[in-house]
């Protein structure tokens, strides 16, 4: 431990964390903690001097966990947003009070760098995984209220029967902004472009997701016709390559069983 | 870097034993500059071994403070005593998650060693810490002949 210690460079402010944690722990006077807990203590020193680097560690600190506490307000006033603007989801809902309670226990100047346990319910892109801290929540909180946008662009009653319509997603967890996105795109790409898209537009639109130009080229038109902005835009266009990728391989599984929408 | 870690918290302990030393005169103890040396490396394998990471002085000041006016210590084992009661002490504060501070550990160690172990620190180091906390809210007023386990 103290090889790392001398390492990291930072003996002093790790002994003012652990000081810090054992006060946190109503622990003051206490002379000793795990080792595990040193490590996360150093882990989450490292993580906050990262965030402002430069040649005073103790300024690298101070710096950082300032960075960090304005990134914890923004996730707070993201997840208002995500919450304010969501559709009515119970596993939406749950994914979000899991976010809030892990943000409610943050503890940023001692364990900045722990992150949430994946909820159940996740964005259609999945946030990076090397991602810790609360750059996890705001990654997985940004992504929602990309969603949330795209959903809002379509009336309550297109939203319904979009997502009245079938969608073998492979075995994976239903994403609210899925299937309106696929019809949104098939609307855009395909005649007579209603919404929702008939059976023969949908076994149609299988078509399409081995034509990466063609998708793009729809998802433009339906942000520009839906007055999405750019941000909305690009973050699904990172969406639609893996979407491919699964109808792909759920056709070639499925050949011959029936389509992938019915 | 290292070394001069490990220097700086030896000598913290050192120290604080140190100024120790008028309460261990009062009760016919005293530990010599080797004795506290053996101590100090008693406690760098006992950290090791409870998965432990320590601050400062440490522990050995308080337990030599808790434990100086035991009936069962003299100038001849207390610097032994004390090197068991240290190994003893980090293991059971690793074993209760640090839900006890030091103080109510100590607290503990100090009840079963003056009471049912009768000064053995070989007993009292043998007990789980699910026994110690038994054997101390008794306060002594069960033996161990009366069946420990």
């Amino acid at each position: 431990m103290t090889g790392e210690l001398a390492a990291a460079g930072a003996y002093t402010l790790l002994a003012g964390r652990i000081r810090a944690y054992l006060q946190a722990r109503g622990r003051p006077e206490d002379t000793s903690i795990r080792t595990e807990t040193a490590r996360e203590l150093l882990a989450s020193l490292e993580y906050t001097m990262n965030l402002a680097p430069g040649p005073d560690p103790a300024r690298s600190f101070e710096n950082g966990l300032a960075i960090l506490k304005k990134k914890e307000r923004a996730a707070w006033d993201l997840l208002r947003l995500v919450r304010a603007t969501a559709p009515e989801d119970g596993r939406l809902f749950e994914a979000l009070e899991e976010l809030e309670a892990f943000l409610r226990g943050y503890e940023p100047a001692l364990f900045a760098h722990f992150r949430p346990s994946p909820p159940d319910y996740g964005p259609l892109l999945p946030v990076p995984g090397e991602l810790r801290g609360i750059d996890y929540c705001l990654s997985f909180l940004d992504r929602l209220w990309l969603e949330n946008q795209l959903l809002a662009a379509f009336t309550p009653e297109e939203l319904d029967a979009c997502w009245a319509t079938s969608l073998d997603l492979g075995g994976l967890p239903e994403n609210l902004a899925e299937k309106p996105l696929l019809h949104g795109l098939g609307s855009c790409l395909l005649p007579p472009g209603d919404l929702p898209l008939g059976a023969g537009e949908l076994e149609q639109l299988e078509g399409v997701f081995s034509r990466p130009e063609a998708l793009a080229q729809g998802l433009e038109v339906l942000c520009r016709s839906r007055g999405l902005p750019g941000r909305v835009q690009e973050y699904f266009a990172g969406v639609l390559p893996g979407i491919a990728a699964r109808a792909a391989g759920l056709t070639a599984a499925n050949r011959g069983l029936g389509p992938l929408f019915y | 870097m290292e070394n001069a870690l490990e220097l700086y918290h030896e000598q913290l302990a050192r120290r604080e034993l140190g100024n120790l030393t008028g309460v261990l005169a009062s009760h016919g103890l005293a530990l010599t500059e080797e004795d506290v040396s053996s101590l100090l490396e008693l406690r760098h394998a006992a950290l090791g071994n409870a998965g432990r990471v320590e601050l400062g002085g440490g522990a050995l000041p308080k337990l030599a403070q808790a434990f100086c006016d035991s009936p069962y210590v003299d100038r001849q084992n207390f610097p032994t005593v004390l090197g068991e009661l240290q190994d003893a002490f980090y293991y059971y504060k690793t074993e209760c998650c640090d839900q006890f501070s030091d103080e109510e550990l100590i607290e503990y160690m100090v009840r079963v060693f003056n009471g049912p172990a009768e000064g053995s620190a070989e007993l009292l180091c043998g007990l789980s810490l699910e026994e110690l906390c038994r054997w101390a809210r008794n306060d002594g007023e069960i033996s161990f002949e009366e069946g420990l386990y």
